[in-house]
């Protein structure tokens, strides 16, 4: 335990941030903000199970272009125990080619004009009996069903990922996605792109409770704690990321094109939702 | 009328008085015995006894002169009055005060010649030691280095994991507090470090890679003594001495501001917030009683406490889910009993026990462990000179755990150093209770062929069971010792060493309880050839070679959690020469080695703690109140995993890191430059100390880890202890 206590120690006293990297609410090139399943967890052995996975996508510098690559989807190799995340070990992975244009705007794909960032969506075939042969636990807290995509974006590879949990659990007790609200700022809903010193926040739907069994098969009540990942086109963040109806300061300068504020609400438990402003 | 005056005058002049007093030196009080002391013109001289005390019967009054004139000392030479005095006191100063020391060895209990151990003289001053920190201090002997600016050690290329730290041979979990800055044991109560790197005897196990152990001081018994220091990072003070004619008593402490000067310095960042300012302090107290002729009792308490926390305003760095509360404490005690009977003029027996408790608490925003365990520790030794040529040391070596052990932790998602984030590892939750149990015995036989034989054959063997995972493990070792001649000896050792699973490897809750204990053979040949012929000025030499093979070690497995997969192999040389000549010493120490790990999948790779080369340049200069003093390390950079770029987890809003091949770079060599200037200002009953040590002169860089951006595009390397000067007074009596 000495080993473990010492690197948690050193890990957060050393990871501070450096000033000079690249903020992490800032959009600029090609990234996934994140991935809305329809249905976070999912029932096994329900034949014909789908979920549509819907990407939060942004490209703001890149001209509308089209970005190409693969998606795939298998079972977890174990990534939660620092398994590589790839679907090299499963005889019965998928795989496709996948792409996104940029460019497009319509009902399905609500790019913000100009600025490029929206979503895009998915759909996802989940394999029946994922659960054969996994302990109670695993059966009832779910296994992950991965989807992963893979991008080429200016000789660089992108790679990113969803779980969808796969369980014993049925109906109620399934995860569902929160709900945010509109983005507020300064306590109003946002109608303008926020000048320096101003504060974004946004409110959800109320977290729920759920249980969770411990490795010593103990089955306990929790409730979900939800956080906010913010991101803007311009300026930065005093936090980005805030608690629920925490707020953020925006610094910077005013914009002098088309801009966006992005917030996406998580749940801790893969259940997510988003609230996109293009003023 | 001036007959009478005339008379009166020669009576007066003819008085004979007795002049009584004490001889002592100056600044320490120490009685000076069998010294002559000389009063003139009248030419009379009187002898100090063991306590210092002379006694003049028959001096003429009147005007005379004192004079004491011995061989390291300050003449003393005093005009007085002689009349009948019964406390005349003469504090006869020395020379030179600051005998400085470089990392003079000598042999370990007598016994093993494969460690080295350093007195508290020698500690106590040596440069880069951080204030004469006895652990700091053995980073000066060969084999030994740093883990960055860490508490660990490391010992010939092992993983600090692998070395066990040993109070008064009782194991506790920590030796250094907070940082690494010092030892848990004010350094004036410690009287030795002993360091066991390779090839070491059977009375220790548990540890494949080395033994560190600190042994408590006894007690003076001569008077009352005291001493209190302060500096930039702490204070600290002792009070030792006799409480009768059997009994002396000693209780030392120290506490740490450290907190207070970081507190300040992180008073206007908006990142984090230090709600309590680290600290850490310890308490030790000894007391001995000598019960009769056969009969030294001891008893001897040891505390620690080490306590930081802090409020993370903002996401950290490459971890956004991270914010919050951080709190981290490491507490201990020890309460350590020991009788030494000698039960004969052939057979003695020491027992001890150590009673204590550890706490480790780290709480992350809500994730923590916490550890809390009863600790029962048993030594005992017999030791029986058989026969001129034939000795045995027949001893036990128990330990009992009782452990309640509280985890909230995603599972440890670190392979090759490179640790994936916090959210994304497997969330275990668990409390248990554990009993463990480590039982031990050993046999340890120096056997000579004939009294006058320049061999000594140790054939030793111990025997370790361990409950946790229920293996026995039989570890026969043996010793060769060959005295060449009075300045030469030769020496070779090989055996087999074994600890225990780590509790994590071992939880059927967070590891894998069907691991095994990993297990290593040592081998190891050298020699020691002191040139200085019975002086204390010249050369000596010391150079070993060693080889340690490491079986059944314990790796992170995604099925299994840990898996006995690992091997390794550490191969090395090290060479110790020291130098002494009139007010200049000197020592060179260095270290070769090659330390590789084989893993299936991962190859064979350096170990983490591969440092190729590894040199000490150590010199002091003693200019009778002053002392300057130097430390030059050059230590090949440690090896790191590169990482090759990162996957988004778009569920926990992280970016997991791509490990390139494992270990396959290294660090820039680690660099830096120590000085430290001492001055003693002397008064009759007590010395001043004031010392300026600084550390990093050059304000080397040395970068010990690699810090990444969010998505592990972008990273810097975080440097090492930058240029930290201290500055400090001690007064002791």
């Amino acid at each position: 335990m000495k080993t473990l206590n010492f690197i948690l120690l050193l890990t957060v006293l050393l990871s501070c941030g450096d000033d000079n990297f690249r903020k992490v609410e800032k959009l600029s090139g090609f990234r996934v903000l994140g991935i809305k399943a329809s249905s976070p967890e999912v029932t096994d052995s329900l034949v014909g199970t789908s979920v549509t996975l819907s990407l939060i996508v942004s490209d703001v510098n890149g001209g509308g272009r089209t970005v190409s690559g693969i998606v795939e989807t298998c079972f977890d190799p174990g990534v939660g125990y620092g398994a590589e995340v790839s679907c090299d070990h499963d005889p019965n992975a998928t795989t496709g080619p996948y792409s996104i244009n940029f460019s497009g705007i319509g009902p399905d794909q609500p790019y913000s004009l100009n600025r490029y960032t929206g979503f895009v969506t998915y759909p996802v075939d989940i394999p029946e009996n994922l659960l054969t042969g996994r302990s109670s636990r695993d059966q009832f807290n779910g296994v992950a069903y991965l989807t992963i995509f893979t991008f080429n974006v200016d000789g660089e590879t992108l790679k990113f990922f969803k779980r969808i949990i796969v369980t014993n659990r049925t109906g109620a007790e399934l995860n569902s996605n929160p709900t945010a609200g509109n983005i507020q700022l300064n306590g109003s809903d946002i109608l303008a792109f926020p000048q320096s010193g101003q504060e974004l926040s946004i409110g959800s739907s109320v977290p729920q409770t759920y249980t969770y069994r411990t490795v010593e098969n103990i089955d306990e009540t929790r409730t979900e704690e939800f956080q906010v990942a913010w991101y803007v086109s311009e300026g930065e963040l005093s936090l980005s990321k805030t608690y629920i109806d925490e707020a953020t300061e925006y610094d910077g300068s005013a914009p002098t094109g088309d801009s966006v504020v992005v917030a996406i609400v998580r749940d801790d438990r893969g259940g997510l939702d988003f609230k996109i402003f293009s003023p | 009328m001036s007959f009478l005056f005339g008379l009166l005058f020669i009576v007066s002049a003819m008085a004979q008085v007795e002049v009584k007093g004490i001889l002592i030196e100056k600044g320490t009080r120490k009685a000076l015995k069998d010294v002559s002391i000389f009063i003139l013109p009248h030419k009379v001289k009187a002898v100090s006894d063991e306590k210092g005390n002379f006694n003049f019967s028959n001096v003429p009054a009147g005007e005379c002169e004192v004079i004491v004139n011995l061989s390291g000392y300050k003449k003393y030479e005093k005009k007085t009055k002689c009349e009948a005095l019964g406390d005349l006191k003469i504090y006869l100063e020395k020379v030179f005060y600051t005998g400085f020391e470089t990392t003079v060895t000598t042999k370990v209990n007598k016994r093993d010649d494969q460690g080295q151990s350093l007195t508290q003289e020698e500690f106590i001053k040596a440069p880069g030691s951080f204030g004469g920190d006895p652990v700091r201090a053995a980073q000066n002997l060969p084999g030994v280095a740093a883990n960055g600016a860490s508490a660990q050690i490391i010992v010939q290329g092992a993983s600090p994991e692998d070395t066990s730290y040993l109070i008064n041979g009782h194991r506790v979990p920590i030796v250094f507090h907070f940082g690494g800055l010092s030892s848990v044991i004010v350094p004036e109560a410690v009287e030795r470090v002993d360091l066991l790197p390779s090839g070491y005897g059977p009375e220790y196990s548990r540890a494949i890679g080395g033994i560190i152990g600190l042994t408590t001081k006894a007690p003076k018994t001569d008077r009352w003594h005291g001493m209190a220091y302060v500096d930039l990072l702490n204070t600290g003070g002792l009070v030792e001495g006799p409480i009768d004619d059997k009994s002396s008593f000693l209780m030392a402490g120290r506490y740490s501001y450290i907190g207070q000067v970081l507190k300040a310095v992180a008073k206007n960042n908006e990142d984090l917030e230090l709600t309590a300012a680290p600290t850490y302090y310890d308490l030790t107290s000894i007391y001995k009683n000598k019960l009769n002729e056969k009969n030294e009792f001891r008893t001897t308490f040891v505390a620690s406490k080490d306590e930081l926390e802090l409020v993370f305003n903002k996401p950290v760095g490459n971890d956004p889910s991270l914010r919050g509360d951080f709190y981290n404490r490491t507490e201990f005690f020890r309460f350590i009993p020991q009788l030494v009977t000698e039960i004969n003029s052939k057979h003695r027996l020491d027992n001890s026990v150590a009673i204590g408790r550890d706490n480790i608490l780290v709480n992350i925003t809500g994730n923590y462990l916490d550890v809390n365990s009863f600790v029962i520790t048993q030594r005992s030794e017999l030791t029986s000179q058989w026969t001129p040529t034939y000795k045995t040391y027949v001893g036990l070596d128990n330990q009992w755990n009782d452990s309640r052990v509280g985890i909230n932790l995603p599972v440890s998602t670190e392979i090759g150093g490179v640790r994936g984030p916090f959210s994304v590892g497997e969330e275990k939750k668990f409390t248990t209770e554990a009993n463990q149990t480590l039982l031990g015995a050993y046999i340890r036989q120096e056997i000579k062929t004939s009294e006058d034989s320049k061999w000594t054959y140790l054939p030793n063997f111990r025997a370790d069971h361990f409950s946790i995972n229920q293996e026995t493990h039989l570890q026969p070792r043996f010793q060769l010792r060959h005295q060449w001649d009075s300045s030469l000896l030769l020496r070779g050792a090989w055996g087999k060493y074994v600890q225990p699973p780590r509790p994590q490897e071992s939880s059927a809750k967070y590891g894998n309880n069907d691991v095994r204990s990993p297990y290593a053979f040592h081998t190891m040949v050298g020699f020691t050839k002191d040139f200085k012929e019975g002086s204390t000025q010249g050369f000596e030499v010391t150079n070993n070679y060693f080889y340690k093979e490491l079986k059944d070690l314990v790796n992170p497995d995604v099925q299994k959690r840990f898996v006995n997969n690992g091997t390794g192999t550490i191969l090395g040389g090290e060479v110790q020469a020291k130098y002494r000549k009139d007010n200049w010493s000197s020592q060179v120490v260095y270290t070769f080695l090659k330390s590789e790990r084989h893993t299936p999948g991962y190859g064979t790779r350096p170990s983490e703690f591969d440092q190729t080369h590894n040199l000490n340049i150590i010199g002091a200069y003693n200019l009778e109140r002053w002392t300057f003093s130097g430390r030059l390390r050059f230590v090949t950079g440690n090896p790191y995993t590169p990482v090759m770029g990162a996957t988004f987890d778009a569920d926990n809003d992280v970016y997991i890191p791509t490990r390139g091949s494992i270990y396959s770079q290294r660090f820039e060599a680690f660099k830096q430059l120590d000085l430290r200037v001492d001055r003693k200002f002397i008064y009759d009953t007590w010395i001043l100390t004031a010392y300026l040590d600084i550390l990093n002169v050059t304000n080397s860089v040395n970068p010990q880890s690699i810090e990444y951006s969010y998505d592990y595009t972008q990273n810097k390397k975080v440097r090492g202890l930058p240029i930290l000067p201290t500055i400090g007074v001690k007064g002791e009596f």
